[in-house]
């Protein structure tokens, strides 16, 4: 490899991290930002702004009720998902197909006709009344979410030799749940993890169906953020920030135990 | 009646049979070797008896239990596979306890057992690796153990040894046999290595075209083919048809003639022209040497003689270099070394 050839590539690298980077970076300098105008950098620094909205008990509230929507999101999510790309993959390969073309569906269909069709589904018509309560939003989340999980799993079991693996397992006495939980399981499990963030990430920042199907009766941080779309950008950059933190907070902590598991 | 006892198995895919009319027996503690070509059914028809695949007619048996409609973890059989199949996120000793923690086995048993067949494969250093950190022979070594750590009535292994090297696969057939004596097991192994099934099998059956053409010990099917098929797949035999073997050695035959390449002699003087009866147990002819090959311990010589090509095996002795390419030679046959099939 050439001197040059080097160069361009850490040219290359450089400009990903710069872009992935730098948007994050400015957000949360406006945070602590006296003065940002006019300027490359602020003038000053200051947890003035932090302060006050951790001062503010609207957004304790939707913190909470953030938190306990994505996790709660993550886990119904994870739990119906992962178990159904498992079984198609190993067991029903001809449904595995229509699941592949199922998971991109919520992408297909425009959010605001998705949240129509989940508040008729959920408004006690058909015998389950959940609008406005979290379950609405936990359970409108799982078709997002189930692609952040089948994609990346998918990728995994294509690269381990599932059905010699499954048969191994029945030779040696087990039955298809210990062989998934203790085998298969394991062996996707980096595709589990990326999807578990991803999935976390997008229920935490999601604001079409949490204004549409909650709004006020259960606000989250999106919501509270919208309200305070009229006053200062110092403020609403202070609330990305805290996203931003929950969510690497949660990357990092799987990442730790992902790293201790491998050991 | 064996310990092991198969009797008109048979396996269809879409009425193209794959295997049929299996009837095989295996004793307590013996090698049975299935060898055959590439596509002949032996895989599947290990895969039948290991219940991994429903065979359409017959049963399978052992030592006098019918398994034949079990799942295959109530067969009691162990099975080593051809890519070996071994739990990758698992290190060596955790791939041996899981069968043995599925029998619900006290922890102090399990690693005792466990221990002692790593041991016993010779793997102790290498107990805490996961599979992606050992070596091709080290995961045969540790899939072998994982099937022997639960003491199957039955061992399955299907081609054991494709996915090493020539000279590791020299080492672990006689470690499987020094494993087999040590521990004493029954075991069925697919091959479709000649030299591999001579060598571990205490007796062979030859599959060909999904049937089984010939079972016998190895000095047996090799000395004595029961078919034309037989003798070209195991053996290599030169096959010569009535009308060859006259036109060779101005003697018809009834059937045709099977010759192991190494049954030819080079003779000392070229005293006849053409082929000839010497006597009634001695038969010589003239050939010229068309090509060899050099296989190691013998040199291989393809020969044509009155137009019919012959191979014939030459020990490879260093004090005798290779005859040249285009010489004319005699060669001399014994009656002794010719089968009629």
């Amino acid at each position: 490899m050439t001197k040059h050839g080097k160069d361009a590539q850490r040219v290359v690298v450089g400009l990903f991290v710069a872009l992935q980077v730098l948007p994050v970076l400015s957000v949360a300098l406006n945070a602590f930002a006296t003065d940002w105008a006019g300027s490359i950098l602020p003038e000053g620094l200051t947890w003035h702004w932090a302060g006050q909205i951790f001062a503010d008990p609207r957004f304790t509230l939707a913190l909470r009720n953030s938190l306990v929507i994505s996790f709660g999101a993550m886990l119904v999510s994870a739990a119906v998902t992962i178990p159904a790309v498992l079984a198609g993959h190993c067991y029903l390969p001809s449904l595995d197909r229509c699941l592949g073309a199922l998971v991109i569906l919520p992408y297909a269909v425009p959010g605001i006709a998705l949240a129509l069709g989940l508040m008729r589904i959920y408004s006690g018509q058909y015998g389950v009344q959940l609008n406005g309560t979290p379950w609405v939003l936990i359970l409108g989340y799982v078709p997002l979410g189930a692609s952040f999980y089948y994609l990346p799993i998918k990728n995994n079991l294509r690269a381990v030799p599932v059905r010699e693996l499954i048969e191994a397992g029945h030779l040696v006495g087990a039955g298809d749940l210990a062989i998934m939980r203790r085998v298969i399981l394991p062996a996707v499990i980096r595709g589990v993890v990326v999807g578990l963030v991803m999935n976390f990430a997008l229920a935490i920042s999601e604001f079409v169906y949490a204004n549409l199907l909650v709004g006020g009766l259960y606000p989250t941080l999106q919501i509270f953020m919208n309200v305070l779309r009229q006053g200062s950008g110092r403020l609403t950059s202070v609330v990305v920030t805290v996203y931003f933190v929950v969510v690497w907070i949660l990357s990092t902590a799987v990442v730790a135990v992902m790293a201790r598991r491998e050991d | 009646m064996g310990y092991i006892e198969i009797r008109g198995l048979a396996k269809r895919y879409d009425e193209t049979p794959v295997f049929e009319s299996i009837d095989l027996d295996v004793e307590r503690d013996e090698m049975c070797v299935l060898v055959g070509p590439s596509g002949c059914g032996k895989t599947t028809l290990l895969r039948a008896i290991a219940g991994l695949v429903d065979p359409d007619d017959g049963r399978i048996a052992i030592d006098g239990r019918d398994i034949t409609r079990l799942p295959p973890k109530a067969r009691g059989i162990g099975m080593v596979m051809q890519q070996y199949a071994l739990f990758p996120n698992m290190t060596v000793e955790q791939n041996l306890a899981f069968g043995l923690e599925q029998q619900k086995l006290p922890a102090p048993e399990i690693r005792r057992r466990v221990a002692a067949m790593i041991e016993l494969v010779g793997l102790q250093a290498r107990a805490r690796a996961r599979p992606n950190a050992l070596s091709g022979g080290q995961k045969q070594r540790v899939a072998l153990a994982r099937a022997l750590v639960l003491e199957p009535k039955l061992l399955l292994l299907d081609e054991p040894m494709s996915a090493l090297d020539a000279q590791i696969r020299k080492r672990l057939r006689d470690e499987l046999k020094r494993l087999q004596r040590e521990i004493g097991f029954t075991a069925i192994m697919v091959t479709h290595d000649q030299e591999e099934a001579l060598v571990v099998g205490d007796r062979i059956a030859v599959m060909q075209s999904g049937r089984l053409s010939q079972i016998g010990s190895p000095h047996n099917v090799y000395g004595a083919p029961a078919s034309q098929e037989v003798a070209s797949f195991i053996g290599d035999f030169n096959i010569l048809a009535p009308a060859a073997v006259e036109r060779l050695f101005r003697h018809r035959p009834g059937r045709s003639w099977a010759i192991h390449p190494g049954a030819f002699e080079i003779a000392a003087h070229r005293h006849l022209n053409g082929g000839a009866v010497l006597s009634s147990d001695c038969f010589e002819a003239d050939a010229t040497v068309a090509g060899m090959q050099m296989l190691g311990p013998v040199i291989r010589y393809h020969l044509q003689a009155e137009s019919i090509a012959l191979k014939m095996d030459v020990l490879n002795r260093p004090s005798h270099g290779p005859i040249a390419p285009g010489s004319p030679l005699r060669i001399r046959l014994s009656a002794a070394d010719v089968r009629e099939i």
